[in-house]
């Protein structure tokens, strides 16, 4: 037996003296909540796509995403009211409930209310229309690092009056993509908070997503957002490489009463480009 | 600049409000004024005190050392025949005892030592030198004398306290069998570990960062090497340590929870000696030498794993890129029976220097990462013995600690470092005033200069993670300190302290102000009661997450926004010791209020974060709790049997909305049973078992579905527990070791030492997640880190 087969023995003998894991009984599971996520297009279409929390013992969604399909909300009673409208909200798909009669005036404020059937919950949230922002000018290019190829991504936009925040997406455009793969965090969000009015924002920036190679077509986005919500974007992309016992235990926060997630009406000024042609 | 200017500003600060300093003049001159100023005020209020109670007995002042190598013996025991008189040595081998004026028989005694008896005629104060002959294991021995002497515990006014010897340190299996103090010191009552094999310690409710260690005087910041899990104490230079847990003299401050104080051995002696192991992990030799017989001598010690140097010899494939050493030294030098110098230090790092070219690379460029953690401290002390058992020690004493961490690959680099730097002085003087008082003042004084963080990108990870560097801080901790013990009867001891401090940081002073006092009862001459009363401040935070501690922790400095922390601390003790038996018993209840304690705010990414302190909350805390320790000390038997039953809360405004929540580390129960029997004289058996109540955890108890922000798929949150509101499962472990020595004639001496570590391989948790079971459902599993290891090593000395 050579050295090298000693000292691989010798390593697995080690790890097989590794403890059995202990199994912790009794951990309380948290309550199921109504989770709001707001999906917003330039067609004056609002949609909501309504599921439950679950409890973590439930299972894992990234690794099993039918787990969700468990959670999601039918049936609920749900209406947006603003600006003097007032709209119920149709399903049209398990869990998405969607309007078209809603015209979204900036300044103005709407109210949200959905009322779940089954489990007898009812949620209300608030947000202000913000004024749409548009792309002038965008350019993306490759960004090669070793053996990798990042986006660099040059955008440039009209800044609006007064303190702002804005987003900017960068995500692959795969109408052939699997639905199964719903868990996708594949998308590199590129937050800007703007104290000076300028004429124009400039922001050069890289991107990395995992899925995405030279001859691919990205979907670029830009939003202008609420101050909320970019608080929220911003606890997330903070613990960027997930979390950790190297990150603090958190939970993000929502502007939904009585529930989780965000109500938002943004609206997205959206652009289509083949990446590296 | 005339000090005269000053005089409305001193008015301020006796108001109790601080003072923001904008001329650096003033940071230097001003506080150190009010330390000497305090300092003369106090000093003469003790003294007057003191030279009031002035009696006719005489004083037998002396040392105790070991007649062959001269070496002074801590804690020996003396006593006077026929009365119920006795005191032990202090930390220098010191003691002192009343006598009248006539004959009187003294009697010493030390556990592998021959008992000594002098009879002494008394016609005034004296001095003298008392050598004790180690013991002859081939002879018979005649009589098994407890170490920890009535002093030490019962007579001591001092409670919260444990002092270690070598031999205890030796006598604890660990992990690879590598000896380690603060292995020892989690075995102690009132002391709970956190993660299981790290270096880090909770006492009394307290967080890690509460305990101060200390090296020949020098504070030790990072105390552990290959990431905690060994101390980077090497046991051969140990010459004496122990850890106060409260009833704080006034001696020490800075910190909240526990002072570990760790001395070197003397490099005194008349022969040379040397000692060494060698282990699975690591291996270390210590030479200690005289240069001029009992006047100068020499230390040296040196310690480093080998295990890379192993692999890159015994194969081409595999390496492993990381070491640690540690060298310590230290030089003696006894100018004549009043006045002795010395200068210790130690330097050690653990080197992590890794390249790898990536699997499939085109290019062929190797990924670089090269992480330094460098630890070192220097310590130049020098004693003076008055004629009547008064001493007077100055030390000077510098330590660093940093690391730098870089990672490379092609055009991309990131770099992280931070450090901290002291040089400080501490001058104390014990003065016996009369014959039922004891005064110890003295002053200290640390600069501080600390680099919290540092981070360096270039190229495109520079676009994810842009260079950022938290501002480098200066800071001084200042404080005049002072106590008076006085015996009002044979059974009432008072210990009347105070320690005033005075911390300037950015251009702000932090007045703390730090009673103590400490009350002793004997019941009779084998038990005492105890009572204590302490306040503690502390200006430097360490800066970690609530879950891990790490190595690369970072050391911060008081703000304007974060405050120094500070602790109050109540005690009742009650000690009981039985010479003939050699058995003793220490136990203590204690509540332990806590201000200002530094969190982070929740989700807080402690990752290339340099801008953390916007990210530090403040809140407080408090711990209450019952601790006990049976020890025995014996020939045969040697060991002890330690309990603590425990409370520890925090409440910050900003976490938990507000509401209490139990500190990570609330161990409700800790127990230890520590043995070690000599079968025979060239064998012997040393056991551990250990119980620990679970700690306590933020688990993910649920989770939910968003869309994404662009819309194009869903992410999945985690819904978190309330802050630690649930306690992993309580662990036990054992631990066995067997000893097998050379024959007790011979001129080296050697022992084999081999064990087993968690015995029957049981997990110690150190969190919790969710994972699928067997029977295909979900469950919370814990797992450990180390299962059953076994160890072996070689020590050797002659």
């Amino acid at each position: 037996m050579n050295r090298y087969a000693i000292i691989v023995s010798s390593l697995l003998l080690l790890q097989a003296c590794q403890p059995e894991p202990l199994v912790l009984k009794d951990v309380p599971q948290a309550e199921s909540k109504m989770v709001v996520s707001t999906i917003t297009d330039g067609d004056n279409t609002v949609g909501v796509f309504l599921t439950r929390s679950f409890a973590a013992l439930e299972g894992f969604p990234e690794e099993d995403a039918e787990i969700l399909s468990k959670y999601i909300v039918q049936k609920a009673l749900v209406s947006i009211s603003g600006a003097g409208q007032d709209a119920l909200l149709n399903e049209l798909y398990p869990g998405f409930y969607a309007s078209d009669a809603l015209s979204l005036i900036p300044g103005e404020t709407y109210a949200f209310v959905a009322y779940d059937n089954t489990s007898g919950q009812q949620i209300t949230a608030n947000t202000a229309v913000l004024e749409k922002a548009f792309i002038e000018e965008l350019t993306v290019t490759e960004y090669p690092v070793g053996d990798e190829v990042f986006i660099q991504v040059n955008i440039r936009f009209q800044d609006l009056p007064g303190k702002n925040y804005y987003m900017v997406n960068v995500s692959k455009s795969d109408p052939n993509s699997d639905p199964s793969e719903v868990v996708n965090r594949d998308v590199h969000t590129q937050l800007i908070e703007e104290d000076v009015d300028e004429a124009m924002i400039k922001e050069e920036f890289v991107a990395f997503l995992r899925k995405v190679v030279p001859g691919d077509t990205l979907r670029i986005s830009l939003a202008h957002i609420s101050p909320e919500y970019y608080f929220y974007l911003d606890q997330v992309s903070g613990n960027f490489i997930g979390e950790s016992l190297l990150s603090e235990p958190y939970n993000y926060p929502t502007n939904v009463n009585g529930g989780y997630g965000f109500f938002n009406l943004h609206e997205f000024d959206r652009r289509k480009v083949l990446f590296g042609k | 600049m005339d000090l005269v200017e000053f005089k409305n500003s001193i008015g301020v600060i006796s108001d109790g409000r601080e003072i923001i300093l904008t001329n650096f003049s003033w940071y230097c001159i001003y506080p150190m004024s009010l330390v000497f100023r305090t300092y003369l005020i106090f000093f003469s209020l003790l003294l007057t005190t003191g030279a009031a109670v002035a009696q006719k007995k005489y004083k037998i002042a002396g040392t105790i050392q070991d007649e062959k190598t001269k070496a002074k013996l801590s804690f020996a025991n003396i006593s006077i025949d026929g009365t119920s008189k006795g005191t032990t040595t202090d930390e220098s081998g010191h003691f002192g005892i009343y006598l009248t004026k006539g004959y009187h028989v003294l009697s010493v005694t030390y556990v592998g030592f021959e008992k000594v008896e002098y009879q002494l005629r008394i016609l005034g104060d004296t001095n003298i030198t008392i050598g004790l002959k180690a013991k002859n294991k081939v002879l018979k021995e005649v009589e098994v004398v407890d170490v920890r002497k009535k002093e030490d515990q019962v007579v001591n006014v001092q409670s919260s306290a444990i002092s270690m010897t070598k031999k205890e340190i030796e006598m604890v299996p660990t992990i690879a069998g590598e000896n380690d103090i603060i292995k020892v010191v989690q075995l102690m009552p009132g002391v709970s570990k956190g993660i299981e094999g790290t270096g880090d310690f909770f006492v009394r409710g307290g967080d890690a960062d509460q305990n101060l260690l200390l090296l020949d005087g020098a504070t030790i910041y990072n105390t552990g090497h290959l990431f905690g899990f060994i101390s980077i104490f090497n046991s051969s230079i140990i010459g004496e340590a122990s850890i106060l847990k409260g009833a704080f003299p006034s001696y020490y401050g800075g910190r909240l929870s526990s002072i570990l104080d760790v001395r070197t051995q003397s490099a005194l002696g008349d022969s040379t000696a040397v000692e060494g192991s060698i282990g699975l992990i690591s291996s270390r030799l210590m030479i200690k030498t005289p240069l001029k017989k009992d006047k100068v001598g020499i230390m040296v010690s040196g310690r480093r794993t080998y295990i890379d140097q192993v692999i890159d010899v015994v194969s081409d494939e595999l390496s492993l890129p990381y070491y640690f050493y540690d060298l310590n030294g230290r030089v003696d030098y006894k100018l004549n029976d009043k006045h002795q110098l010395y200068l210790s230090g130690y330097v050690g790092a653990d080197i992590l220097q890794f390249e790898r070219v990536p699997e499939n690379s085109e290019n062929q460029e190797p990924f670089r990462s090269n992480n330094d953690i460098l630890n070192h401290s220097q310590t130049l002390g020098w004693q003076y013995d008055f004629p009547k058992n008064g001493k007077m020690n100055t030390e000077v004493h510098h330590s660093v600690f940093k690391y730098n961490i870089v990672s490379s690959l092609v055009n991309e680099r990131i770099s992280a470092r931070s450090g901290i730097e002291d040089l400080g002085v501490k001058w104390n003087l014990q003065l016996p005033l009369g014959q039922r008082n004891l005064l110890n003042t003295g002053i200290s004084v640390i600069n501080h200069r600390i680099l919290p963080i540092e981070f360096l990108s270039d190229g495109l990870v520079s676009e994810f993670i842009p260079s950022s560097r938290s501002t480098s801080k200066n800071a001084t901790e200042m404080a005049v300190f002072g106590e008076l013990t006085r015996d009002f009867s044979s059974k009432l001891r008072l210990r009347l302290g105070y320690r005033q401090a005075l911390n300037m940081a950015q251009g702000t002073l932090y007045p703390g102000f730090e009673p103590r006092i400490a009350l002793r009862y004997a019941i009779n001459d084998h038990s005492s009661l105890k009572w204590s009363y302490s306040r503690m401040t502390q200006v430097l935070h360490r800066v970690s997450s609530s879950s891990i501690t790490l190595p690369v922790d970072l050391w911060y400095i008081i703000t304007d926004d974060i405050k120094p922390q500070s602790s109050d601390q109540l005690t009742i003790g009650y000690a009981w010791n039985s010479v003939a038996t050699g058995f003793s018993i220490e136990s203590d209840i204690y509540y332990k209020f806590m201000r200002n304690l530094t969190e982070y705010e929740p989700g807080t990414s402690l990752l290339f974060n340099a801008d953390f302190e916007s990210s530090l909350l403040q809140g407080n805390g408090n711990s209450y709790g019952w601790e006990i320790m049976l020890r025995k000390r014996g020939e045969k038997l040697y060991g002890w049997v330690s309990y603590s039953l425990g409370w520890s809360t925090r409440q910050f405004e900003e976490l938990n909305d507000g509401r209490a929540f139990f500190a990570t580390y609330d161990r409700r129960h800790n127990a230890a049973i520590v043995l070690q029997y000599n079968l025979s004289k060239r064998l012997a058996v040393s056991s551990v078992w250990e119980f620990l109540s679970g700690s306590r955890f933020t688990p993910v108890i649920g989770q939910y579905a968003v869309v994404n922000p662009d819309n194009s798929g869903v992410e999945i949150m985690n819904v978190y527990s309330d802050r630690n509101a649930v306690k992993l499962s309580n662990s036990h472990r054992l631990d066995l070791m067997l000893i097998f020595k050379s024959k007790p004639e011979k001129r080296i001496q050697s022992e084999w030492r081999a064990g087993l570590y968690n015995v029957y391989n049981r997990a110690t948790p150190i969190q919790t997640y969710v994972s699928l079971g067997a029977d295909g459902s979900y469950e919370y599993i814990q797992p450990g880190l180390f299962g059953t290891l076994p160890f072996i090593s070689y020590n050797f000395k002659f």
